[in-house]
């Protein structure tokens, strides 16, 4: 994968799930955490979860709002769309390639 | 990240509990900045022993990646506290005008029939003593709390530096306060009835020798307190909190210049035997002015950074 989510190391599968998340609109901690698990299965932890929110973050990817008492809601920017996107369409690739080989296979 | 767990359906208040505990793990800047809204999810989420791992490996990945705390976000603490002692000064700016000011009433021989001819100097005065002390009780109610925080971290964490420099002014402060009573009290006598204190019987020079004397040592006790706090480590939530009242004093302290700066003109055009020499009367405006522009812009700056960075524009979400 040649897109900026090689640079998160371990954090990558959780901040594709983050944006995924967020590509619905903007949502604090837990509300991220229930839509990911609600729409993969996948229930991520707050450590991880906040490991990579700072990550992406300070990547530009994702921006925060104002906070709302205790709970701070994050929204994608612009930079985030557009490496999801180019994620995404790897993936596509990726599931292609698969289908198409074990069809063969 | 791990795949289909069923939720807990009865959670563990001491997990819960301990994974609270072990957010301390996190540098203090993270904390500053997530911590609230990490304890605010681990509130609702059903903690198991995983998680208690999970936030300490994140614990120790943001130490040893430090480097990723965005500038902006670590220094949150630092900025809200650097506008309020931007306000602080500003209010110090304040009082060198405000306190000068008085000349105008010095004498009431020629106060009194001027103000009683021209109600509006009296409205521009009361405006600006109305400000000055709404401004001084905004800055105490904020400033003491702020202080005693400063000063028992100070202790705790046995930054004797910063203890003393916030001591030691407090210290001077009221020993010329009890010089101050304790001289009034002493030298204030009797004269036909009448209680005479001993200011009252002071030449000008003298009078304006001890206001001086007072604003210097004002000036130094207040450079030495912004000095602290500078050093301090103020928490979040304190520096949050003082946030408030500094805003008070702000606004206390705008109202206040457009009373002297209104007192001023209407001196000059109306009552132009009040004046004071024009040098003193431009320092003054200029010093007002100052003051109302600093502390408009530090609590701005203020506001944003407790806001959390760049909030203009954004649209409220729910989450």
């Amino acid at each position: 994968m040649r897109t900026g989510f090689s640079d998160l190391g371990r954090f990558s599968d959780v901040s594709l799930l983050i944006l995924l998340s967020l590509a619905a609109g903007a949502k604090h901690g837990y509300a991220i955490i229930e839509d990911i698990e609600r729409f993969s299965g996948t229930r991520v932890e707050p450590g991880s979860l906040y490991g990579a929110l700072l990550r992406l973050e300070q990547k530009g990817w994702i921006e925060a709002l104002p906070a709302e008492e205790r709970r701070r809601p994050y929204r994608m920017t612009a930079m985030g769309t557009a490496s999801l996107r180019q994620q995404v369409a790897t993936l596509q690739q990726i599931v292609a390639t698969g289908v198409e080989r074990l069809a063969l296979a | 990240m791990r795949s289909q767990r069923p939720i807990a359906s009865k959670r563990p208040r001491r997990l819960t509990t301990w994974a609270q505990g072990l957010l301390a793990l996190y540098p203090r800047e993270w904390r500053d900045r997530y911590g609230d809204e990490v304890g605010a999810v681990l509130d609702d989420f059903p903690v198991t022993p995983w998680t208690l791992i999970d936030v300490a490996l994140g614990a120790l990945d943001v130490r040893l990646r430090s480097d990723l705390l965005p500038r902006r976000l670590l220094s949150m603490a630092h900025r809200i506290r650097t506008s309020e002692i931007a306000i602080f000064a500003a209010f110090v700016l304040y009082c060198l005008a405000w306190l000068p000011l008085h000349f105008v009433a010095d004498t009431p021989s020629v106060w009194q029939p001027t103000a009683q001819a021209h109600p509006e100097l009296a409205l521009a005065l009361g405006a600006l003593n109305f400000a000055g002390f709404l401004a001084t009780l905004a800055i105490l109610v904020g400033g003491i709390p702020l202080l005693i925080a400063a000063f028992w971290r100070a202790l705790t964490e046995r930054h004797w530096g910063v203890a003393l420099r916030l001591a030691l002014p407090l210290l001077a402060a009221l020993a010329v306060t009890a010089s101050a009573g304790f001289l009034t009290f002493s030298l204030t006598v009797r004269q036909a009835g009448r209680v005479v204190t001993p200011l009252a019987s002071l030449t000008s020079a003298l009078r304006i020798t001890l206001g001086l004397t007072t604003i210097v040592i004002l000036g130094v006790c207040a450079a030495t307190v912004i000095s602290a706090i500078q050093r301090s480590d103020l928490s979040l939530p304190v520096a949050r909190f003082a946030l408030i009242p500094a805003g008070l004093a702000t606004v206390a302290m705008v109202v206040g210049t457009l009373g002297g700066l209104s007192l001023l003109t209407l001196v000059s055009v109306e009552g132009p035997q009040l004046s004071a020499p024009l040098p003193l009367e431009a320092i003054v405006a200029l010093l007002l002015l100052a003051a109302a522009a600093l502390a408009i812009v530090a609590l701005w700056r203020g506001v944003r950074a407790a806001r959390g960075g760049s909030a203009t524009g954004e649209q409220a979400v729910g989450g």
